[in-house]
């Protein structure tokens, strides 16, 4: 059987640690016995030895908020022997009580005896004395140590050979001071777990049930942003709710910042001379801080500010509103009345356009009803009318499909006088009836193909016109096999000025879709390419 | 078929039945009046199965005599010159015109339309539609004629959520959940509605902004409905749709 001795005095058990030898459990040794310092008073101190069934042995741990206190932590344990250390002169002023478990006293007010001396370990003036066998398998040992001259100096062992449980967590507060009074106000957070913070925050009272000892369970504050631990105590306190109820204060400033937060009670024995964590059963409880500036203002006041304030706000923007529609109107009227003067002046451009084609058709018709065609006159009257009155009907927008009836109408004219031969072509991805493009856009081009171009070509003279896709751009192209003209020259006569006039004035109301107008003439004839950007 | 010419002009009367003579030989033209009066006297002595009707003569128009005749047993093709306001109303009960000087082409298209109608005998109806449309100095919500293929829809144009084109065709959806299908081109009823504050969103797509929910901005632009449908707004379109939906 392993021996294992414990020591009292801690001048001598000074002493003794320079005449022990150290073991590889960290026990410490006294002869061929391991013995263990258990505490005590000054005047008489108490070790132990433990049997072979201990598994944990953790001696000498000064309990928090007692002075005098000790404890020793055993796991397995079955049976101790304690020892006492007291100066052979004074034996009688001491006495001694062992209880278990807190309820039961087995060794009462007991004077340690001169006859128990074990007479092995006698150093100076101390005699060791046996104070006998405990049983303390799954027990708390109490033993209870005083001088009778200071009855109120009490030395208290405990021997503790009982699984620690986690710590529960019986309530959660915080702790405010009440405005304008010098009171607490004590906010219950064991249900809600999210909680604001202001200047007026003392700090966050965490209260476990009572415990056989609660200073083994320390407190961890985590921030859970950082991961970092700001805050570790087991500094229990008592006397709040009752006086063994422990409870421990996380003052403030430990979670000023907003986030969440993690508390853990961890059961612990970290100031023993054989320091071993007790098994890990943390007991958790997380919660998240909102960080509330402090109130300038009672919520009355708030009320009655917030409201003045609203007014005031509303009205501003009211009038902000108001003045920035004002605005917006007169840019929209501004914008618009750019819009109709763009329109107007395209339609007077569109109306210069017209005496071109309309008395030469006129000499077409002339022309078949002196020839006797009455039928074909009949037909080109039809023709002319509603080219007429597509230029009267002020039209935007025309089909594609109403486009190249009027072109056909107005060539089919034109051949009358000279013979030429025509083709109107769409590409059949080209959704002709319902695409649009403003009105007469290309007729002025079809007209000077035909007189500038293929005039005098007789039947020879071929016109192209195309009506094409690429991508979202809608391209119209209208090529002869004329003579070609100089493109870098302003022919006026041949009606382009107008017509490039035109097609500024349509950009200028068409922003977003540019219409480019592409020119290109050579002997072989003219490319005329119309196009119009994202029109699809 | 027997028909009745109508106009105030002298010169216009013996040119169209020169037309019709020579044009339409299935059309015998049994009389010809030159003023209202003499128009009722003709359709009640001669029970016609077609009226070649001008809108404007002088002060009166065409729709007077329609006025004054109850029963409504023939056909109308209405001739007319330069008359925005006459060809509108025309338009909205979806009958047939012709446009002075007369195409000949379109003249026998025209004969051969009615063939059909007085065939289905569809016609009354309308030009009493036609009559109660004009008689509304300002409609404040007009109706319009939807003609199928057997049978005539009178839809208020408020009722008229959003037209799509389909090429030549043009599909309605009405409020109450139903689809037309009507064979004109979207562009007439472009025209038709524009005025009526309908918007061309797009090439294939005429809306109701009264049934407009709110623009989005996904895609480029696109109309949400207020049962949930998405209209594309093309982009030479989007300023104007905005500037209309503004309002």
């Amino acid at each position: 059987m392993k021996k294992l001795i414990l020591s009292i005095f801690l001048s001598l058990f000074v002493f003794w640690v320079n005449a022990q030898k150290t073991n590889n459990n960290g026990f410490v040794r006294y002869g061929d016995s391991d013995f263990y310092s258990a505490g005590g008073s000054e005047g008489f101190g108490v070790s132990l030895t433990a049997d072979s069934f201990t598994k944990t042995l953790d001696f000498r741990n000064a309990i928090q908020n007692q002075p005098l206190s000790n404890l020793v932590y055993l796991e397995g344990t079955k049976e101790i022997k304690l020892f006492g250390y007291i100066n052979r002169d004074s034996l009688s002023f001491y006495r001694y009580n062992v209880v278990e478990n807190d309820n039961h006293q087995i060794v009462s007010d007991a004077t340690p005896l001169a006859k128990n001396a074990t007479n092995f370990y006698q150093t100076g003036a101390n005699v060791e004395i046996n104070l006998g066998k405990f049983n303390v398998q799954n027990k708390k040992l109490t033993v209870n140590l005083y001088k009778i001259t200071n009855r109120s100096e009490i030395a208290t062992i405990i021997i503790y050979n009982k699984k620690i449980q986690p710590a529960y967590i019986s309530f959660i507060a915080l702790n405010a001071l009440m405005k304008g009074t010098s009171g607490v106000e004590m906010k219950n957070l064991k249900t809600v777990a999210n909680f604001n913070v202001n200047k007026n925050t003392l700090n966050l009272m965490i209260v476990i049930n009572s415990t056989d000892l609660d200073f083994v369970y320390t407190v961890y504050l985590k921030d859970k942003s950082t991961g970092k631990i700001v805050f570790r105590s087991n500094n229990w306190l008592y006397g709040f709710i009752t006086p063994r109820v422990p409870y421990l204060l996380i003052g403030a400033e430990y979670f000023k910042k907003s986030g969440d937060y993690e508390l853990l009670i961890i059961p612990k024995l970290s100031q023993g001379f054989n320091s071993k964590s007790i098994e890990k059963s943390a007991t958790h409880y997380s919660f998240h801080v909102n960080i509330n500036k402090e109130k300038l203002f009672s919520q009355k006041q708030l009320i009655i500010y917030g409201l003045s304030l609203c007014a005031i706000c509303g009205a501003i923007f009211g009038a902000a509103v108001v003045f920035i529609k004002k605005k917006e109107a007169q840019k929209l009227a501004l914008k618009h009345r750019d819009k109709e003067i763009a329109k107007l002046r395209l339609e007077s451009i569109r109306s210069q356009l017209n005496p071109h084609f309309l008395f030469n058709a006129l000499a077409g018709i002339q022309n078949l009803m002196n020839k006797n065609e009455i039928d074909n006159a009949n037909r080109y009257l039809a023709k002319f009318a509603r080219l007429t009155r597509n230029v009267l009907d002020h039209t935007e927008l025309i089909s594609l499909t109403s486009e190249k009836t009027l072109l056909d109408d107005y060539l089919q004219m034109e051949q009358l006088r000279f013979g030429f031969q025509y083709t109107i072509t769409a590409s059949p991805d080209l959704d002709v009836e319902n695409i649009e493009i403003p009105a007469m856009l290309l007729q002025p081009f079809v007209e000077n193909a035909v007189k500038h171009g293929i005039s005098d070509k007789g039947h020879d003279g071929k016109i192209e016109i195309d009506f094409n896709k690429q991508e979202t751009d809608l391209i119209l192209s209208i090529k002869d096999n004329g003579n070609g003209f100089d493109v870098e020259k302003d022919y006026t006569g041949l009606g382009l000025a107008l017509t490039k006039n035109r097609i500024s004035l349509l950009n200028s109301i068409y922003k977003e879709t540019p219409f480019l107008l592409d020119m290109k003439a050579d002997a072989n004839g003219t490319l005329i390419r119309i196009t119009i950007n994202q029109w699809l | 078929m027997r028909a009745i010419l109508v106009d105030d002009e002298a010169a216009n009367l013996e040119n169209l039945k020169i037309l019709l003579d020579k044009h339409c030989p299935n059309i015998k033209v049994v009389a010809s009046a030159s003023s209202i009066d003499e128009a009722f006297a003709q359709v009640n002595l001669h029970h016609p199965d077609l009226l070649f009707l001008d809108i404007q003569m002088g002060k009166t128009t065409g729709f007077d005599l329609l006025k004054q005749l109850e029963e409504k047993t023939f056909e109308v093709v209405f001739v007319t010159a330069y008359d925005h306001y006459g060809i509108q109303a025309v338009k909205f009960a979806a009958l047939d015109y012709l446009l002075k000087p007369v195409d000949p082409d379109e003249l026998k298209a025209a004969v051969e339309k009615a063939k059909i109608r007085i065939k289905n005998k569809i016609n009354g109806d309308q030009l009493n539609f036609l009559l109660s449309q004009i008689k509304k100095s300002e409609p404040s919500s007009p109706k319009i004629a939807l003609p199928q293929q057997h049978e005539i829809r009178y839809v208020s144009v408020d009722d008229i959520v959003r037209c799509v084109a389909d090429n030549t065709y043009t599909f309605f959806f009405l409020a109450n959940g139903d689809k037309v299908l009507i064979s004109k081109p979207l562009k007439e009823y472009a025209d038709l509605l524009k005025p009526q504050g309908f918007v061309r969103a797009h090439q294939s797509h005429l809306v109701n902004p009264k049934f407009v929910k709110s623009w989005l901005k996904e895609d480029g632009g696109m109309l949400l409905m207020d049962n949930g449908d998405k209209i594309p707004v093309s982009k030479p379109n989007r300023e104007m749709v905005k500037e209309v939906l503004g309002k």
